[in-house]
């Protein structure tokens, strides 16, 4: 086990570097001079010069990317021209509601894939069975902001029960309250992971059930609840754990848009406006800090998977 | 004749009879066995001979009504076990019969065991429950089921994983679990087909031991005439759904009757004697079931077939003694 | 041409020619299956209709999706304007259809361009163990950062324009293709014919265009159909956010975007483009299902 989580991590530094890289030099892209594009064409000629130096685009760029990164491990992830406060705080602040939002929207993804993927293998040839399968296959055909622009005509124009957008920190409204402006948004979220993972769930376990050693363990006179609770359930799962990553980074990326149509201040909402004003540094770190997420969540269902599959961990 | 009588001493342990099995799937119904009727003692060894997708597999495993779990099954006849139909019986009552009195050994040991459990978490799924009352006992219990199929160290294995061991331990240990609860009928699936040759005589040994000491019925399934010839008293030979030939293996193996079974007598490579020019090997494919409707359903492959056998259809008849056949020709070549 | 070749090459020929009736054959049964799966055809048909949608845009409105009529703001639906007017008093239903110009011309681009990209990097990572080992790493790297983020600030040093959504989302997608055209790849590279052909010295060029991806072809496709599903998406999310294609240009996302301020007014401006894109994206996906059930029919339990 330890040796696979080693060679898991070992094996991520690449990545990381050819991430980091893709990063900077996307940045760097940008045609003309950062600083002026910064500024705008309105700026004097010394602002732009002192700006260039401040964020060091007058050395060469390798130096530049050097130094990027040993920022990086010093925990400074640059500075907004614009906002004057650290990067950390900035980005602190505005992640709080976009981790609130994904994992909730997980939270409902796999609470409502799970039973309904088992229903609808279980049923597969029963309308109970199609009727999931029709719903999986429309989850999946609905983009997350598009559920929530209809979720609020819905529910908060024409039925009134939450309110529209908007958003109240937990530290301003407590828990619960903060979650009641959550609820449209992670449902319109998860929604398309919840088809997905039905859709995968579904498929994962009708494979297990045509399995000989389900068959060998009809044969050998298991009741159904140990059989379903115990084998079919346990091997399903680990395909699915293993798409989980994948569904949390989606969910990641779909909560930036989700963001803008609740008018909830995450880092999708800064990010955009970060473009708005051509705030780069702020892009930057949000990118890079968004992807470091991504991996630590890919290492944690890495951890997982060996721990319910017996040949990732001892071969 | 009713149950009782069949289930008398000296009667069969297991009397399936007519039995037709069609399956309902998303392209139509298929008829996968047509009228099989075969009876088992105490204590004797069956074979249960035929190209892969007869009907073999499809026979035993509607002894355990397995194919209930998996899809639409309708089936027609009669399986009496110890004198009961288990085509009547509840799902609760089959279930106490899997595994207690009637086991199961599958071909595929690897794709059978459960991947991610241990071995000890599948075998102590058969322990029965007396056993179990401690949980050292029912290790203890299972350790000495694994001492008994030949696995040394039995406390290491218990400990490992099916995907850990070797082909031929992952089917001793398929074995054992079936031994574990001492069934009286074991339906063995071509239990040898994945194994090494040496391996094979090894677990095709076991199993005739079991079946001698412990007075078990078995059934064995096979493509393999070596295997049948080495171990089995009585042979039935079945194509495309149907008994084709019913006899002693010697019989069988000395005068078949049915031109199917002299194809697959002849097709037996010989250690001794002239080298022929080649191996023999009956022409062409088998047709899909439902395929052919009229006739004998060899017919088609048939060297001695006549107009007769493609226009009416020949029912099992006596040859000589116990060996029975379904062919029109019976004697003639 | 060697020896050996020269010895063999009528073998081969006969062989080349078997295999092209085999392949013809097949084709005809993946057809007859295509018609005959009720997923697919129904795709075909979404598609078909989004793609007619987008062709007769300009013969059936023939106003454009610019016209403003001030008068008709925010318009209900009605014979007038069969879905409403928007906030500058444009024919929705002109907007939308032109919308589906704009999406279906991404969403083919998008997939065009990442299937020719995709199937470069994967056939010759999947040839070349040395490349491999790059190319998929730097896959693997793009696929770390989130899709939509990415997308974004992509579009940041872009600049928000049509063809820069095509490249961004190009981008994005490719690694997907690659992923699946690589292990498509890989297992046909085993097989005992491209073995053969090497032995005889065919050039790894010839190998991989002309013996390994027709036999990869069908995944690919698939793959494809869902990132042009994807792409309808995200472009929509884009546009929606403001940094897709550009205002006044008639995209879904735009008018999403536009719809979004005027929800308790007008909640057409969001229920008909939403309705296109849903069926869009629902088509193409029934599409890319039916078509891998009919390849691989294993996967349809």
């Amino acid at each position: 086990m330890g040796r696979y989580l080693l060679r898991r991590i070992v094996s991520l530094a690449p990545t990381l570097v050819i991430v980091s890289l893709l990063i900077f030099t996307l940045i760097h892209l940008i045609p003309g001079d950062p600083a002026r594009v910064m500024l705008g064409d309105r700026a004097t000629e010394q602002d732009v010069e002192r700006l260039r130096e401040e964020l060091g685009f007058d050395r060469p760029l390798y130096i530049q990317y050097i130094n990027w990164v040993k920022g990086i491990f010093r925990g400074d992830f640059g500075r907004s021209v614009f906002i004057r406060e650290s990067m950390v705080d900035i980005i602190g602040s505005h992640m709080a509601p976009t981790i609130v939002l994904t994992f909730y929207a997980l939270l409902i993804a796999v609470a409502a894939a799970i039973p309904l993927g088992i229903i609808a293998a279980g049923r597969h040839n029963e309308a109970a069975g199609n009727l999931i399968e029709i719903f999986a296959m429309a989850g999946v055909s609905i983009p997350s902001f598009l559920l929530g622009l209809l979720m609020i005509i819905v529910f908060a124009v024409k039925l009134r029960w939450f309110p529209a957008a908007g958003y109240k920190t937990i530290d301003e409204v407590g828990f619960w309250p903060h979650l009641r402006y959550m609820h449209m948004p992670a449902a319109a979220l998860g929604c398309m992971q919840a088809g997905f993972l039905i859709r995968m769930t579904r498929a994962s376990v009708l494979e297990v059930l045509s399995s000989d050693y389900i068959r060998l363990v009809h044969a050998k006179g298991l009741d159904d609840f140990r059989i379903i609770f115990k084998h079919v359930l346990r091997n399903a799962l680990i395909p699915i754990v293993t798409t989980l990553g994948q569904s949390l980074m989606l969910l990641l990326s779909g909560a930036a848009v989700v963001e803008s149509v609740f008018n909830i201040p995450g880092i999708g909402q800064l990010i955009i406006h970060a473009v708005a004003r051509r705030d780069y540094e702020i892009i930057q770190a949000v990118v890079l800090l968004a992807t470091i997420i991504n991996v630590a969540v890919g290492l944690t269902v890495d951890v997982l998977y060996a721990i319910i599959d017996p040949r990732v961990r001892l071969e | 004749m009713t149950a009782e009588n069949s289930a008398g001493p000296g009667g069969p342990m297991l009397d399936i009879r007519g039995l037709s099995i069609r399956f309902k799937t998303d392209y139509g119904v298929l008829d996968v066995l047509d009228g099989v009727s075969m009876r088992v003692f105490p204590g004797e060894m069956t074979a249960l001979v035929g190209e892969s997708g007869c009907g073999k597999s499809v026979t035993i495993q509607s002894v355990m009504r397995l194919h209930d779990e998996k899809r639409q099954v309708v089936y027609d006849g009669e399986i009496f076990f110890k004198g009961r139909d288990v085509l009547k019986l509840t799902r609760s009552e089959m279930r106490a019969i899997r595994g207690g009195e009637i086991a199961m050994i599958f071909q595929d040991s690897f794709s059978s065991l459960d991947p991610i459990f241990r071995i000890e978490d599948q075998l102590l799924e058969c322990v029965p429950e007396d056993a179990k009352r401690t949980q050292s006992g029912a290790r203890d219990y299972a350790a000495s089921m694994l001492e008994r199929v030949g696995i040394n160290e039995p406390y290491l294995r218990l400990r490992q994983y099916p995907f850990e061991m070797s082909g031929g331990m992952r089917q001793r240990v398929a074995i054992a679990m079936a031994l574990s609860r001492g069934p009286s009928l074991l339906l063995a699936d071509e239990p040898t087909t994945a194994l090494d040759v040496t391996i094979q005589a090894q677990v095709m040994e076991l199993i005739r031991e079991l079946n001698r000491d412990l007075g078990m019925g078995v059934i064995l399934v096979t493509h393999d005439l070596a295997v049948v010839s080495e171990t089995c008293e009585r042979a039935l030979v079945m194509y495309l759904g149907q008994i084709v030939e019913e006899a002693s293996v010697g019989d069988m193996l000395d005068r078949p009757a049915h031109p199917y079974t002299l194809g697959l007598v002849r097709s037996i490579p010989q250690l001794e004697g002239p080298k022929p020019e080649r191996l023999y090997a009956i022409e062409g494919m088998v047709p899909l079931p439902g395929q052919i409707t009229r006739g004998c359903r060899f017919a088609p492959r048939c060297r001695y077939a006549l107009p007769r056998c493609c226009e009416e259809t020949p029912e099992l008849r006596p040859v000589q003694g116990s060996q029975s056949a379904r062919c029109w020709r019976i004697g003639e070549f | 041409m060697s020896d050996a070749m020269k010895e063999i090459s009528p073998v081969l020929r006969d062989i080349e020619s078997l295999k092209g009736e085999l392949k013809r054959e097949q084709r005809k049964i993946v057809i007859r299956r295509f018609l005959r799966n009720r997923t697919s055809a129904a795709g075909a048909l979404i598609l078909l209709f989004m793609l007619l949608c987008a062709a007769l845009a300009p013969a059936v409105c023939p106003e454009g999706p610019y016209a403003m009529v001030m008068s008709e703001r925010l318009a209900a639906p009605s014979a007038k304007h069969l879905f409403g007017a928007d906030a500058f008093g444009r024919d929705l239903f002109a907007r939308i259809m032109f919308g589906a110009r704009i999406s279906m011309l991404i969403g083919g681009a998008v997939s065009l361009a990442s299937l020719a990209s995709g199937l470069v990097i994967g056939l010759y990572a999947a040839y070349f163990r040395r490349l491999d080992n790059v190319l998929m790493r730097i896959c693997d790297s793009v696929n770390a950062i989130p899709a939509a983020l990415l997308a974004i600030a992509l579009m940041a040093v872009l600049g928000a324009s049509t063809a820069n959504v095509v490249i961004s989302l190009s981008i994005i997608y490719t690694p997907a293709l690659a992923r699946v055209a690589r292990s498509s790849a890989l297992s046909v590279k085993e097989s005992t014919y491209v073995e053969s052909m090497r032995a005889l010295g065919a050039g790894p060029g010839r190998i991989i265009w002309r013996h390994i991806l027709p036999n990869i072809i069908g995944p690919v496709i698939v793959q494809a159909s869902f990132i042009f599903a994807n792409a309808i998406i995200t472009e929509a999310a884009l546009s929606f956010l403001g940094v897709g294609v550009p205002i006044p240009q008639p995209s879904w996302g735009n008018i999403l975007y536009e719809g979004k301020s005027v929800i308790y007014k007008a909640s057409w401006m969001v229920v008909y483009p939403g309705a296109f894109t849903v069926l869009a994206v629902l088509g193409l996906n029934l599409f890319g299902d039916g078509l891998r059930d009919i390849l691989n029919p294993k996967s349809r339990v």
